[in-house]
């Protein structure tokens, strides 16, 4: 049988500027989905948001799977496969604008 | 891992835990929800920061895969790269923390024995011994009159000095300091019941704080100094033997085994409180790691043995 496993990396947590979720280690599943629930979010604000991976968790790289970009509140989803040992989300928001979001990756291998 | 290798356990083992087949239920704590909405009591909010375990293969940019003492996969608890000073309450996301959560089956003793590395992330040159605060484990223990929380943790260094030695989750009873929180954690057996943090609960995060890296809620043991083997560079860990036993009809400790030492416990007491709420007979084993510097550190737990038995004879394997 597979495993499978939800992790929340943020929840309910503030956002302003520039931001990306801790390190992640994920090798040993083949598939990921990456879920952001926004709460809340100001008005006119948009989040950008991109998968990246790593070799050591320490330098990061875009994987290429991005968001469309979120403007507003409820669930936000991507998928991706084939990404190596680490996973993170690395986002910016509207300069000046706050967002707040629970992010969760649901990994299955 | 395979018939217990390594291990010496009491006569019913509660779970026998390789995290070469999944995290076993261990994940992340976090605190109580309140009653009225979905999010926090405020004054807790910064307790949803604290890292979650994964399944690591403890791979490194140029060590390349490390892997684990009995196969690929160890349980990884990763704090964020913040810090408080020693004499303060931790930073949110400064602790590592999981947990699993089961009942009790018996009475009499209970151990805790686990094979486990800690480590510094490797962001920039140096050893990072002095990167870590400390670690350790714990059980939150309950029946249907007390709560206990038994654990030892290894107190590493505070404020970049280096300490190194073992302390007991037990409460300071000459200190007349606050535990640090007095507010709301969960809702009552009652709707205007009340239920708060007392004295010698979530000692993790509570209570007073000093540059020593000590607390009001642990117990050095006496000549309890051991240089743990941390090798030359953050990418080379080396797994260590921990056992932990208490005596829950006594309420006492009994023995801690790190390493060559043994240490006897026997006489000293844990800090035992009231009944809570709905969690009659709870048995949740805790671990947790703590970062002494504004740098990433790592606890790794190749696997972990709980057993229990009415006596110490232990198995012969």
């Amino acid at each position: 049988m597979k495993q499978f496993h939800t992790v929340v990396l943020d929840r309910f947590s503030d956002f302003t500027g520039n931001f990306a979720t801790e390190p992640y280690e994920a090798g040993w599943a083949d598939e990921a989905m990456a879920f952001i629930r926004v709460h809340q979010l100001d008005k006119g604000a948009v989040i950008n948001t991109s998968v990246q991976i790593s070799l050591d968790g320490i330098v990061w790289l875009d994987e290429g799977t991005r968001f469309t970009s979120i403007d507003a509140v409820g669930d936000h989803f991507v998928k991706v496969s084939h990404f190596g040992g680490w996973l993170r989300l690395n986002s910016t928001i509207t300069s000046g604008c706050r967002c707040n979001l629970t992010i969760s990756l649901v990994l299955k291998g | 891992m395979e018939a217990l290798h390594g291990y010496r356990p009491l006569k019913h083992i509660l779970f026998s835990d390789d995290f070469d087949k999944g995290l076993n239920g261990w994940l992340n704590l976090m605190p109580n929800f309140r009653q009225d909405i979905f999010n926090y009591y405020p004054a807790q909010e910064g307790w949803t920061k604290w890292g979650p375990p994964m399944l690591s293969s403890a791979s490194y940019g140029y060590a390349g895969t490390h892997g684990s003492l009995h196969g690929t996969y160890s349980m990884k608890l990763s704090t964020r790269a913040v810090a408080n000073p020693a004499e303060q309450l931790p930073a949110p996301g400064s602790q590592g923390v999981a947990i699993k959560r089961l009942t009790h089956i018996d009475k009499g003793f209970l151990r805790c024995e686990m094979y486990y590395t800690f480590t510094a992330e490797q962001n920039t040159p140096g050893i990072g011994e002095d990167a870590i605060r400390s670690f350790g484990f714990f059980w939150d223990s309950t029946d249907s009159e007390s709560r206990t929380f038994y654990g030892a943790r290894y107190l590493n260094c505070a404020n970049g000095n280096m300490q190194q030695r073992w302390q007991l989750f037990k409460v300071n009873p000459d200190s007349k300091e606050p535990w640090g929180y007095k507010g709301e954690s969960a809702p009552g057996d009652t709707p205007d019941e009340k239920v708060t943090l007392e004295r010698g609960i979530d000692t993790l995060w509570l209570g007073k704080r000093y540059p020593n890296g000590s607390t009001d809620g642990y117990y050095d043991i006496p000549n309890s100094t051991q240089k743990l083997c941390y090798n030359e560079t953050p990418d080379k860990i080396n797994w260590h033997y921990f056992s932990l036993t208490v005596d829950m009809d006594k309420g006492e400790y009994v023995e801690l085994r790190s390493v060559n030492r043994r240490f006897d416990l026997r006489g000293i007491p844990a800090t035992k409180v009231g009944r809570y709420p709905r969690i009659d007979w709870l048995l949740n084993p805790v671990l947790f790691i703590e970062s002494d510097s504004n740098r990433r550190v790592f606890l790794y737990v190749d696997s972990i043995v709980n057993s229990t038995g009415p006596s110490l004879e232990e198995r012969v394997q």
